[in-house]
């Protein structure tokens, strides 16, 4: 632990499931999940921007929904299910998930800070409206600050991710191929 | 930033939530979604001592029409479920605050965010305020005296200022039945605009919307007026000195820096 961690505040036993592990952490309320992700369960994939909200790089999956982890007490993700973007891959392969492939063929990165985020923000929103159109996925990518690419080719690997789940299996299926 | 330390109580009922707010007082606040809460606190710019979290108490999670046609959001219902809500239980007459629901925020806000927690907040942007103010809502708050219905027209008296206790929780919002208005009976009133109608049409100033933009748009809180309707009054004090200024329309009023500074040292919402 380190001096953020709070050692002089009140601290709390809390268990938290990240990408259906169970973790048990020892920590200040005050700590957010993006922080307990980071820090004390060293999951730095996800990133930590602005801090309030804004920025969107933090976008974790709770319960299957994209949420900002900056915006949320670890202590109240206790008994949710939290994905990370460290999901996405195959933990034993490493195999990127179609989604990663999807950005790596369209160019939806350049540096990289905001792509955790525009991942998971883009997993839960698919896995929600599979059938999503690309002017939906335009509106739901503004959720994030990307300051390199233009958004342009991140709405396209999206899309393009969108389209082959589509034609891999009847609308409808529940089933998410990138778990 | 990080928030500043505080201690974490999760509630388990609301009779409990009530009972700890009442112990703890001002020095408590509740969070539901943390939407706004943690935002402020991550910037320390609210620092209370306590958190107690009702995002547990999923009896406040529910989202129905009633017998007689009027919808009741259970105050813990997010943003999300309602915007995702099959017509059979959101209603017929009640489109207008589905459609509302685009504008708040980003999709990973409004998973989060609570109906409740947006209302008690009391930011006078938000489309929660406006909805419950324009289409006539009442909120159901629950302290340890026990349960009050509050008017929506009576529940804000500015900038994240509220009629809510500090021992008060908000336990659902209920709107009425979609109904003409009393005082201008030719025009339909907001709740029965269809789907696709454009958002502005919310704005269009009829005797009953200008008064209910005027509400949040206005700076001093009507408990500081000496204005003898009982509903929300945009009127500034009469002892202010912006009362001998001629004030243009409330909903295109701009708010000074000195009026914002004025309603926050007087808020206690914060």
């Amino acid at each position: 632990m380190n001096d953020t961690t709070g050692l002089g505040d009140d601290v709390q036993l809390i268990t938290l499931d990240v990408n259906g592990s169970p973790y048990e952490v020892i920590t200040a309320p005050r700590r957010t999940l993006v922080d307990v992700l980071r820090h004390d369960l060293r999951l730095t994939g996800t990133h930590v921007g602005c801090e309030h909200g804004i920025c969107g790089a933090c976008t974790v999956l709770v319960d299957g929904l994209p949420v900002r982890a900056c915006l949320m007490f670890a202590a109240q993700a206790e008994g949710a299910r939290i994905t990370t973007v460290e999901s996405l891959a195959d933990s034993r392969t490493g195999e990127l998930s179609d989604l990663q492939r999807a950005f790596t063929a369209h160019h939806g990165l350049q540096c990289g800070f905001c792509t955790p985020g525009f991942l998971m923000l883009a997993q839960g929103f698919l896995a929600e409206r599979p059938e999503a159109a690309k002017e939906e996925i335009r509106e739901v990518v503004a959720a994030n600050l990307c300051r390199c690419t233009g958004y342009q080719t991140i709405v396209e690997a999206i899309d393009a991710c969108a389209t082959a789940r589509r034609s891999q299996r009847p609308v409808g299926a529940e089933e998410d191929s990138c778990d | 930033m990080k928030p500043a330390p505080f201690q974490y109580h999760r509630a388990r009922d609301v009779e409990g939530a009530t009972a700890l707010l009442a112990e703890l007082s001002d020095e408590a606040k509740v969070i539901a979604g943390g939407q706004s809460l943690v935002a402020m606190m991550n910037f320390r710019l609210a620092r209370p001592a306590h958190l107690v979290d009702i995002a547990g108490l999923r009896e406040l999670d529910h989202l129905g029409v009633e017998s007689d046609g009027g919808l009741r959001i259970g105050a813990l219902t997010t943003h999300h479920t309602v915007e995702t809500a099959p017509a059979d239980r959101l209603g017929a007459g009640f489109a207008v605050i589905r459609d509302a629901m685009r504008w708040i925020g980003h999709l990973p806000i409004r998973t989060r965010g609570t109906v409740g927690g947006s209302i008690a907040h009391a930011d006078s942007t938000a489309e929660w305020c406006l909805l419950a103010v324009l289409l006539d809502a009442e909120f159901v708050a629950q302290s340890p005296r026990g349960r009050r219905r509050l008017p929506a027209g009576e529940f804000f008296f500015g900038y994240y200022t509220t009629a809510l206790e500090p021992d008060e929780i908000l336990l659902e919002i209920v709107f009425p039945a979609p109904r003409r208005t009393r005082r201008s009976p030719s025009s339909p009133s907001v709740a029965e605009t269809s789907p696709s109608s454009p958002p502005r049409s919310i704005w269009q100033p009829t005797a009953r919307t200008s008064a209910a933009a005027g509400w949040l748009w206005a700076v001093s809180p009507r408990c500081r007026c000496v204005c003898p309707r009982r509903r929300p009054c945009w009127r500034p004090a009469a002892r202010s000195g912006t009362a001998r200024r001629r004030l243009p329309p409330p909903w295109t009023r701009r708010v000074t820096q000195a009026e914002a500074a004025t309603t926050a040292s007087t808020s206690s919402a914060l």
